[in-house]
């Protein structure tokens, strides 16, 4: 096998696809506008309010603190017509017209742990803790003028809401600094630390990017093998490369070479865009590579199949559709599977995109390493298989 | 002489069609052979074969003396190779397309030589997709060059062309004639076997029916040239060459066709007219051709295809 001339092909199907306005458009620009289509419709993103639940473990409810501040000013000042601490924090929170205030009942989550439960069993995004003693504690602080004496207030965040997060945060922080002013003259009195919350519940821009991943990398590897063996059978490419020194093996590597870079150009402006547009927060690992590497073969494998079995020029285009369109709405791309009829559930695990595409999130977004490693195994053994058998019935020759 | 290409006994059948019925032929290097036959003829699949494009059902094939079933490699590094109807990559240009297919040889022509060869200089930067026909068909000529092949085969270059592009390709194939390289040229068009090639076989219905060169597939199968004499007194003229001896003499609408025994009868025949003071508008003679030939041996239309 020679390196020069599967260099020398890759190129010349480079060359192709940068002048080919129709290729560069379905390989970069749709998965691109599907992205950012399906992610303004179904993610939720925009400017309305963020609700924020509040667990206050304060019992005192800060109405001792005028009491222990001596009447101060500055704290008069920052509870304005309200009796106690926190009541006036609720209130200065709704007021920025961002963050709803939610209060989490003692009926709903008495203890720390409850709390928890109650976070996981409801799918919460964004908690405000505040910790027993808080408002004495934040008097002590601020009667002795020393600002280490002063407790946390906890955010916990859905990690994987990174636009919601930097909104909440960047609303909460303001905050905390027109308290500081007020009662300590600028001095980080009252804080926010922030802790993950690790949700099943991730955005639909999170479950809708890594099968954005896994389709694009579908369609090009099988319409790519497709279309390339067509158009150069068609025009007597494939006769000419077989009067050549240029073998068959030689040929379907740097086919293969073109496919993985096509396949990872798609992923990575995939990626860019979640990224610059969604603010998604994705883990990159090897299986993400991987993955993408066996799906590109998997793929191709089956394009290979199908121009041998089918090599009429319209027919072929049209099995490639059939192959491809179920699984692109039965492998829970663009749906979860959960909301499908139990029958089509069953139906998605006979699909290769069903595995690249829950691979990819168990990969790159819900960091299951061990769904991701399951997911991977399968899709590289399918490839295995379906590449072997790809190669094996490619025939350059005529009959 | 030594052979570029000996075939023998070969044949190849697609289900029921027999396509190639064992043929046997050879050509010599450095001669253009043109391998003639209406479409269906075999023409295709013999070549194929020989290309190593096909694989035969039977029969041997040696190209510069390499067996091609056993030495396929060796074959393909010294053969260049156009095939039939073929159309190289769309988005590159043409010396992007010559680099390309340059590249898969262990050796390979310099590609501006190779441009020269068949005038594609001024079209080196131009797209494939962007020339005419007649340039597309120059480059595939130009590609089957690249590898600097001691035998050149070209599968109906000329098809599909009109008649100022098939010119020009004529004038690349011209141009390999005397590059020394040997040329197999299969087409349907006699007057593009007439014009290039050295030697000649007709193949039809997977047999080749005669092969030679033009002049002597002509003699012995195109029949005999006519003399059409307008415009004179027609049974006094035909009075005086019954009386000179040609015996197949016709007249009509004041003409007279004579078929003559050889192509110099004619001045004979002029001459004897002049000296019974004979005269005529104007004579019209009508040589056998290649057409002729393939009527003769095959009772079919060359142009009009496998009839």
């Amino acid at each position: 096998m020679k390196a020069r001339i599967i260099w020398t092909d890759f190129m010349a199907s480079f060359r192709g696809f940068y002048r080919n306005k129709g290729t560069l458009f379905f390989s970069i620009a749709f998965p691109v506008i599907l992205i950012l289509l399906f992610g303004a419709i179904f993610s939720g993103g925009g400017t309305g309010t963020y609700t924020v639940h509040v667990k206050n473990f304060d019992y005192d409810n800060g109405e001792n603190m005028p009491q222990m501040m001596g009447n101060s000013t500055a704290l008069q000042q920052f509870l304005g017509n309200h009796s106690n601490f926190y009541d006036a924090l609720y209130e200065h929170l709704n007021q920025t017209g961002v963050i709803e205030v939610d209060i989490v009942t003692d009926q709903e989550a008495a203890t720390e742990q409850d709390l928890y439960r109650y976070v996981d069993r409801n799918t919460l995004k964004s908690v405000m803790l505040i910790p027993e003693n808080y408002s004495a504690g934040l008097a002590v602080a601020l009667i002795g003028q020393d600002a280490r004496l002063a407790p946390n207030i906890t955010l916990l965040l859905d990690q994987s809401e990174m636009q919601r997060n930097n909104i909440i945060m960047s609303v909460m922080e303001q905050l905390a600094s027109r308290y500081n002013l007020m009662l300590a003259g600028g001095s980080r009195f009252v804080h926010f630390n922030t802790s993950d919350l690790i949700q099943e519940d991730f955005g639909f821009i999170d479950f809708f990017l890594p099968g954005v991943i896994a389709l694009t990398v579908m369609t090009n590897s099988v319409f790519g093998i497709v279309e390339t063996n067509l158009r150069l059978r068609k025009r007597g490419i494939l006769r000419k490369l077989v009067t050549t020194p240029f073998t068959r093996s030689e040929w379907l590597m740097a086919k293969m070479l073109y496919m993985l870079f096509t396949s990872f150009l798609s992923t990575s402006v995939v990626l860019a865009v979640g990224i610059l547009v969604w603010n998604i927060s994705f883990k990159f690992n090897a299986y993400l590579f991987i993955l993408v590497v066996a799906a590109s073969f998997a793929f191709a494998g089956i394009g290979m199949l199908l121009t041998r079995f089918v090599t009429d020029e319209e027919t072929a285009p049209a099995a490639a559709n059939a192959v491809t369109f179920p699984q692109m709405f039965l492998s829970g791309i663009f749906f979860q599977l959960e909301t499908m009829p139990g029958f089509l559930q069953v139906i998605a695990k006979f699909m290769p995109l069903y595995y690249v595409g829950e691979g990819l999130r168990d990969a790159m977004i819900y960091g299951n390493m061990e769904g991701a490693l399951f997911n991977t195994m399968v899709v590289v053994i399918f490839a295995v298989i379906v590449f072997a058998a790809g190669v094996a019935i490619t025939s350059w020759k005529e009959k | 002489m030594e052979k570029a290409i000996e075939v023998e006994h070969l044949s190849k059948r697609y289900g029921q069609v027999q396509a190639v019925n064992d043929i046997s032929f050879s050509v010599d290097r450095g001669e253009v052979f043109a391998f003639l036959g209406p479409n269906g003829a075999g023409k295709t699949t013999t070549v194929e074969i020989i290309e190593t494009i096909r694989s035969p059902d039977r029969g041997t094939i040696r190209v510069l003396g390499h067996d091609i079933s056993r030495q396929p490699k060796a074959v393909k590094e010294r053969i260049g190779v156009l095939p039939q109807e073929f159309q190289s990559f769309e988005r590159l240009t043409v010396r992007e397309t010559l680099h390309y297919f340059a590249r898969l040889y262990r050796q390979h022509a310099d590609i501006d030589y190779v441009m020269d060869l068949v005038d594609l200089r001024d079209k080196a930067h131009e797209l494939y997709q962007n020339l005419s026909g007649g340039l597309k068909q120059r480059v595939g000529v130009a590609i089957a060059l690249v590898n600097d092949p001691e035998i050149v085969f070209l599968d109906e270059p000329t098809t599909g062309l009109d008649p100022r592009a098939r010119r020009e390709v004529w004038n690349a194939i011209a141009g390999l004639k005397r590059e020394g390289k040997t040329v197999f040229l299969t087409t349907h068009y006699m007057e593009e076997a007439e014009y290039l090639a050295d030697h000649i076989a007709v193949i039809h219905r997977g047999r080749i029916v005669a092969e030679g060169t033009l002049d002597e597939l002509v003699q012995a199968h195109g029949g005999k040239s006519t003399l059409l004499i307008k415009g004179c007194k027609t049974d006094a003229v035909m009075e005086a060459l019954n009386h000179k001896g040609y015996e197949e003499v016709r007249a009509s609408d004041g003409n007279v066709q004579v078929t003559m025994p050889k192509k110099e009868a004619v001045i004979d025949i002029l001459f004897h007219l002049r000296e019974k003071e004979l005269y005529y508008r104007e004579v019209d003679i009508k040589h056998s051709d290649l057409e002729d030939v393939f009527l003769n041996l095959t009772g079919a239309q060359l142009k009009e295809g496998d009839a």
